[in-house]
């Protein structure tokens, strides 16, 4: 899975930034794939460079993630 | 006032405090204790007196004093043993050790913690200042580890510490016994490698359960931790105990982690119990507080906050911020003696103060206390000063900080500016003392004398600049002044002051041309820039360079040539921006939100022919829309386009319509095909009366929520007039006209005259009009020196009151792009390539005139909401006009393409604004997970949306690249088709190749046809139903046109099978027309027609003839009846151009064999596969990327987080195909993957692996593989 987990710490209704252990991050509405996205939230999303600049897509609530990991462990368990 | 005075009153005022055995002291007075031996003896023989009885204030007084004054003598044996055994009694450990060095002998003290641990209800605090204590009772084996740990906190122990506990304490550890997820973590660590927390949860589950059962139980308060630790614990707990685990966190303290964590409601739900935790003192609120916005409405909670001095958080609070935001507005607007003014005379100030009573008194009170050297004892004013006062407060910014420093350590520093600091000080206090009488307060400075002491007091301390600079900031960049001569006088912090700057926006005014001579050698010097570029730079886009002079593409294009930056900077220019500019764009967003906003309009015709051939009815009510907008000016178009017609239109427009509607439904071809040009005239008439009346309802100054402004002379007229009616301007402005000679009576008639007032002392009317050309200048001049425009504005309420309604104008708000953000968000390498230099001049100029025509860079914000809000979705944000630029020659390319495909290869390139918005987010606003599935290209393509027949309705464009991954999983999927598909080159009539692909479900461009050709048939176009249908249907597909050499896209056409014949909707115009005409495309899909019914031959149902719509590449040939009535008879719903009539390209009799609908008995065919690629990564990486990203998501893996192929060494060959890859890499290991599905692509990979390995035995060698 290619994903960050991070903090929004900017958000005004079309942009804004998350804070990651690797940096900081820009995010548009479109990139927000979850209702509860606000200032604060701990989220999880795609990290990617794009024009030399920090983007960040797929943006879940942190939540997403527990689900994921617990499928991911499941497929590796069973391979 | 004179200092010497002053520090004699602080020391009364210090003395007289310990003589009443107030210990509370501010730092003012510790400060007055730094100056006086005298104080701090008498304070220690207070101290005494009061001895062994210690508490909180004492000790508080004690500990600053020492660290303040550091004055050793006041270090006593006796007091600090009996402070020692009060932080134990206390379970304050926090401090011990900064006074156990003076103790000597520590035994006492480590004897009492150990009698205090015996204690099952003790509890105490340690920080890592403890350390030694702890550490000392465990060597003298003198303490019970297990109840230590349960009896101390010890998230603040040192590591060193830790490890000291973690070894006596050997395997196994209890490590339930702490309360504290760091502590275990740091003794887990120190036994065993370094576990993360997850590591350390698999490991010890059991540790795990018994720690969540300490949390749940109600006897321990939970300590502090590190909060990314708890949260790790957090998702381990159950969903249904969550929220039970989160009450038990806040009941504990645990404040961060559960704002952090818990939900809106809960968080709501759990007001009471916060402010009820906060109250007992459990919760720490005097710091800083993140996640509690939603609590900041509380004004409990909100009291509490500053209460615990938090005050600049708690102004972060709605309640509390309005009104200070408010009267920090008017005093930036006024100025400081305007703004007493106005607070004092005028009823702004009802409005300041009008919010909740005691939050202001809160406020006061607070900050009375937060700076009480401001404020002294004796200041006792009414009220209403003070409520002046805390707001002065804000305004100004006098902070505490500030004037201690400016106190302790300015040598060295620019005297003068130490004046200055010095002088506003002074005036505060004077402010403070005669609270009522601000008027000569500009008069306030220091006399000679007190300069002179001033600078004597700072003494002989020489601190360096660094140090001065690291330690108070804020006061050497007071002003820009000061921050410049510390950068001349010190270059060595220069980075470091450039950073400060960097980092707080405030300071942005620092940016200044000379600021930018004075650094930029050093810059120049370091990223090797050239000058003459950068000065360009700075000239032509201002001295905020300073703020990116660090960025990456200031720094790559200050080393480019002067002529190349210069050529760049062209698209910089400043332009104008006018109500007449925002009038173009607005129309055009209008225009472009009407088709979104009523798709039943635009669309009337398609759904009326849609209708007819279903034969459900819906028609008839759309033909009565069209009648209702058939008016005058319609006939006249009519008789200019259908003259025949007119009369019997004109006589009943109902019947017409219905006639018209009969005649395209059962008539003949040609009749029916004429029937449907007529229908589609009266509706493209219909849309346009449409949107002319949309027009009507425009009202730009609402809809872009345009400023309104006074009109400035208009209120200087009225004001002026306002002023003559009241002393004291009446009496001062007689008083001037005197002076200029003219009598008193004089000029209070002509005054009276002015105000259209009865005149007073008898003055002949037409004398009083004569003198009144002297009069009215003389007036003005001298009201203008009276009154500045900021002071009219602001009394522009009142005036408009006594003098009648001020004149309003719309403004457009300031734009907010801000040219360096363009430009550092630009590609530049892109941009240098295809942009700039001679040989691109044709795309450059356009660009600049496209920039101009919008004046793109001087957009205004107001566009943005207005797009919301119309459902227009995009955004006019920096990225995509940055997109726009540094992409251009790719849209123009592209747009260029697009024409040529919709024969239009004389019209001009242009853009309108929503395009240049929507392309410029397509070249840098989605992930690049998208174009590993559905190919760059194509990703871009369906992100841009281009017209013509661009998709209008529902979906925005994100939501169509969701929507093609979906689309993408289905088309792998499907199984068959009803044709005898294939693929491979064809001869064509003229002797060229060219490659064709018939009935290929799985090829990207198939879900972009639309895009590329500018049709309709597209994801959310108005023929989506087609294109849906060509996708999951056995009887739909698509025949694609290729160069048979480069692969490059050249033509679609998209059909359907019913029975005995296919059905090919639009053959589309040659993309390329330089490579292949029309007509060789129309003999391609001929002879493809041809070689269908050849190959169907024999079947259960051959097929016996082919027919194509008469558009685009065809459209120029006529079309035959076919005799039916329905071409899709058996088929579900779908829209199609082609009906009853077609033109035929192959068939098995002429004209042609009669057409069987519906026939039961299709045969089945296995879709077409493309030919396999081969090449190295860069020409293979987009179809290996897919081939990895496809296979995963048919796993049923979510696509978003999907990692692309991971290889060892660098690719260096690969073979893919449509659902295959197979690669080597430099190393010689082999990569392979494949979409199970299709035996073929099995027998394929197998033949690759073959050619793979062959390879890998025989390592190639370029050079003489080439020979």
């Amino acid at each position: 899975m290619e994903y960050e987990v991070g903090k929004i710490v900017e958000f005004d209704g079309h942009c804004g930034r998350i804070v990651s252990s690797q940096g900081e991050y820009f995010f548009t509405e479109d990139d927000i794939e979850d209702s509860v996205i606000a200032k604060g939230r701990c989220v999880v999303f795609r990290p990617e460079e794009i024009q030399g600049k920090k983007r960040a897509f797929f943006v879940h609530g942190v939540e997403y993630i527990l689900n994921q990991k617990q499928k991911v462990i499941d497929r590796h368990s069973s391979q | 006032m004179n200092f010497r005075i002053r520090l004699e009153d602080r020391i009364a005022r210090v003395r007289e405090k310990l003589e009443q055995g107030n210990f509370k002291f501010s730092k003012d007075d510790l400060n007055t204790f730094s100056d006086s031996q005298e104080l701090r003896s008498l304070f220690l023989q207070k101290l005494k007196e009061q001895l062994p009885n210690w508490t909180p204030t004492l000790k508080k007084a004690y500990i600053d004093l020492i660290s303040s004054a550091e004055d050793f003598s006041l270090i006593d044996v006796d007091v600090i043993r009996t402070l020692s055994h009060y932080d134990i009694e206390t379970g304050d450990l926090s401090e011990i050790e900064s006074y156990m060095p003076f103790l000597g002998d520590v035994d006492d003290v480590v004897n009492h913690l150990q009698e205090k641990l015996k204690d099952p209800s003790y509890h105490a605090i340690s920080g890592a200042m403890g350390d030694n204590v702890i550490l000392s009772c465990i060597e003298q084996g003198r303490i019970d580890l297990v109840r230590m740990t349960r009896s101390i906190q010890l998230s603040h122990l040192s590591q060193k510490a830790i490890e000291k506990i973690a070894k006596e304490y050997n395997e196994p550890i209890p490590p339930y016994a702490f309360t504290d997820i760091d502590a275990i973590l740091a003794i887990r660590q120190s036994n065993d490698d370094y576990l993360t927390f997850q590591e350390y949860m698999e490991k010890y589950p059991d540790d795990l359960e018994k720690l969540k059962e300490e949390y749940y139980s109600p006897k321990r308060s939970i300590l502090g931790t590190n909060l990314m630790n708890f949260q790790t614990l957090y998702e381990t707990i159950p969903e249904a105990e969550k929220e039970k685990f989160l009450i038990r966190t806040l009941e504990g303290g645990l404040y961060p982690f559960f704002l952090e964590c818990a939900p809106k409601e809960l968080i709501l739900r759990e007001q009471d119990t916060i402010i009820r935790k906060i109250k007992e003192g459990v919760i720490n609120v005097s710091n800083m507080i993140e996640n509690d916005s939603l609590l900041l409405e509380n004004p409990e909670y909100v009291k509490l906050l500053i209460q615990a001095g938090n005050i600049y958080h708690a102004m972060e609070s709605p309640i509390i911020s309005n009104f200070l935001e408010e009267i920090k507005s008017y005093g930036d607007m006024l100025g400081y003696p305007l703004y007493i003014d106005i607070v004092r005379n005028t009823k702004i100030r009802k409005n300041i103060f009008s919010n909740e009573e005691f939050l202001k008194q809160l406020l006061l009170a607070n900050l009375v206390e937060a700076s009480p050297g401001y404020f002294y004892p004796e200041y006792n004013q009414s009220s209403e000063t003070k409520e002046m006062i805390a707001a002065q407060r804000k305004i100004f910014e006098l902070d505490m900080e500030l004037g201690t420093c400016t106190r302790n350590s300015l040598t060295g520093v620019n005297q003068e500016e130490v004046l200055k600091e010095i002088i506003s000080r002074k005036r505060y206090d004077y402010f403070l003392e005669n609270g009522s009488n601000f008027t000569n307060i500009e008069k306030i400075s220091l006399t000679e004398e007190e300069c002179q002491e001033f600078l004597d007091c700072l003494g002989n301390n020489v601190i360096s600049y660094e140090s001065i600079f690291s330690r108070m900031p804020l006061l050497v960049l007071k002003t820009p002044t000061l921050f410049h001569g510390f950068l001349t006088a010190y270059p060595d912090i220069l980075e470091k002051m450039m950073d400060y700057i960097k980092h707080h926006e405030e300071l942005s005014s620092y940016y200044t041309e000379e600021l930018y001579q004075t650094v930029k050698g050093y810059y120049i010097e370091k990223s090797d820039l050239r000058e003459d570029s950068l000065d360009s730079i700075m000239h032509a886009l201002g001295p905020q360079i300073l703020r990116y002079i660090e960025n990456e593409n200031i720094i790559a294009l200050a080393q480019q040539k002067k002529e190349m930056v210069e050529q760049l900077l062209q698209l910089f220019k400043p332009e104008n921006y006018t109500l007449q500019d925002a009038e173009i764009i607005y129309d055009s967003l209008k225009q472009y939100s009407y088709g979104k906003k009523y798709p039943e309009i635009v669309n009337i015709f398609s759904d009326i022919k849609h209708s007819l051939e279903d034969n459900d009815g819906k028609y008839i009510q759309k033909l009565e829309e069209l009648v209702s907008s058939m008016d005058e000016k319609f006939y006249r178009r009519m008789q200019k386009s259908y003259p025949d017609y007119l009369e019997i239109c004109k006589k009943n427009p109902a019947s017409f319509l219905k006639e018209l509607a009969f005649k395209a439904k059962e008539g003949k071809a040609e009749e029916s095909q004429l029937a449907y040009d007529i229908l589609h005239f009266i509706s493209d008439y219909y849309v346009a009366t449409k949107r002319e009346q949309y027009r009507d309802t425009y009202q730009m100054s609402r809809d872009l929520s345009l400023i309104q402004k006074y009109d400035p002379k208009d209120l200087e007229t009225k004001f002026m007039k306002h002023c003559m009616e009241y002393y004291p301007f009446r009496v001062d402005l007689i008083e001037k006209l005197k002076e200029a000679g003219i009598s008193e009576d004089l000029a209070i008639d002509l005054l009276q005259v002015y105000l259209k007032k009865p005149i007073l002392r008898g003055h002949d009317i037409k004398e009083l009009q004569k003198q009144m050309k002297f009069f009215v200048p003389f007036a003005k001049k001298y009201f203008q020196s009276c009154y500045s425009e900021e002071y009219q504005r602001s009394h522009a309420f009142q005036v408009s009151q006594t003098q009648g309604r001020i004149k309003f104008y719309d403004t457009l708000p300031p734009c907010e792009i801000d040219r360096y953000q363009v430009l550092v968000s630009l590609h530049l390498g892109n941009i240098l390539d295809t942009l700039l230099g001679e040989e691109n001049e044709k795309y450059f100029e356009l660009l600049k005139s496209t920039i101009a025509k919008y004046k793109l860079l001087d957009m205004p914000a107001c566009y943005q909401k207005f797009m919301d809000k119309e459902g227009i979705g995009i955004s006019q944000n920096v990225n995509n006009i940055a997109g726009f630029i540094s992409y251009f020659k790719q849209i123009y390319d592209a747009e260029r393409k697009r024409l040529n495909a919709t024969n239009k290869e004389d019209t001009p390139v242009s853009f309108t604004i929503t395009r240049i918005l929507k392309e410029g987010e397509a070249y840098g606003g989605f992930s690049k997970v998208y174009g590993h599935i559905l190919g760059t290209e194509n990703a871009r393509l369906i992100m841009s949306n281009p017209g013509p027949n661009a998709a209008a309705i529902g979906l925005s464009d994100n939501g169509r690249l969701k929507t093609a991954v979906e689309d993408t999983k289905i088309s792998f999927q499907k199984e068959s088709v009803t044709i005898p598909s294939f693929a491979g080159d064809i001869e064509l009539s003229s002797g060229k190749t060219m490659y064709v692909s018939v009935g290929n479900a799985t090829h990207p461009s198939n879900l972009t046809h639309g895009e590329r050709t500018g049709a309709c048939m597209r994801i959310g176009g108005a023929g989506e139903t087609l294109f849906n249908f060509c996708l999951q249907n056995e009887n739909g597909f698509h025949i694609r046109f290729e160069d048979s050499k480069t692969g490059e896209y050249i033509s679609r056409v998209s059909g359907f099978r019913n029975g005995n014949t296919i059905f090919l909707n639009e053959l589309r115009n040659s993309v390329n027309g330089e490579k292949y005409s029309d007509e060789e495309v129309i003999d391609a899909c001929r002879k493809v027609a041809e070689s269908l019914i050849e190959r169907s031959k024999g079947s259960s149902c051959p097929i016996e003839n082919v027919v194509v719509y008469s558009a685009y590449a065809t459209q120029n040939m006529p079309m035959t009846s076919l005799g039916i009535t329905n071409n899709k008879l058996g088929l579900p719903t779908f829209y199609s151009d082609i009906t009853n009539s077609g033109i035929i390209l192959a068939t098995t009799e002429e004209p042609f064999a009669p057409v069987k609908l519906n026939q039961p008995n299709l045969p089945h065919y296995p879709l077409a596969r493309e030919r396999a690629k081969e090449g190295n990564f860069e020409e293979m990486s987009d179809m290996i990327y897919r081939v990895h990203s496809v296979k995963r998501i048919l796993e049923g893996q979510n696509y978003m987080f999907i990692e692309p192929p991971t290889f060892q060494d660098e690719i260096e060959y690969a073979i893919a195909s449509q659902d295959w890859y197979i690669a080597i890499d430099k190393e010689g290991t082999i990569y392979e993957e494949l979409i199970p599905g299709d035996e073929r692509a099995l027998e394929e990979l197998e033949t690759a692996r073959k050619i793979i390995q062959e390879r890998k035995m025989t390592p190639v060698d370029e050079e003489s593989y080439q020979i």
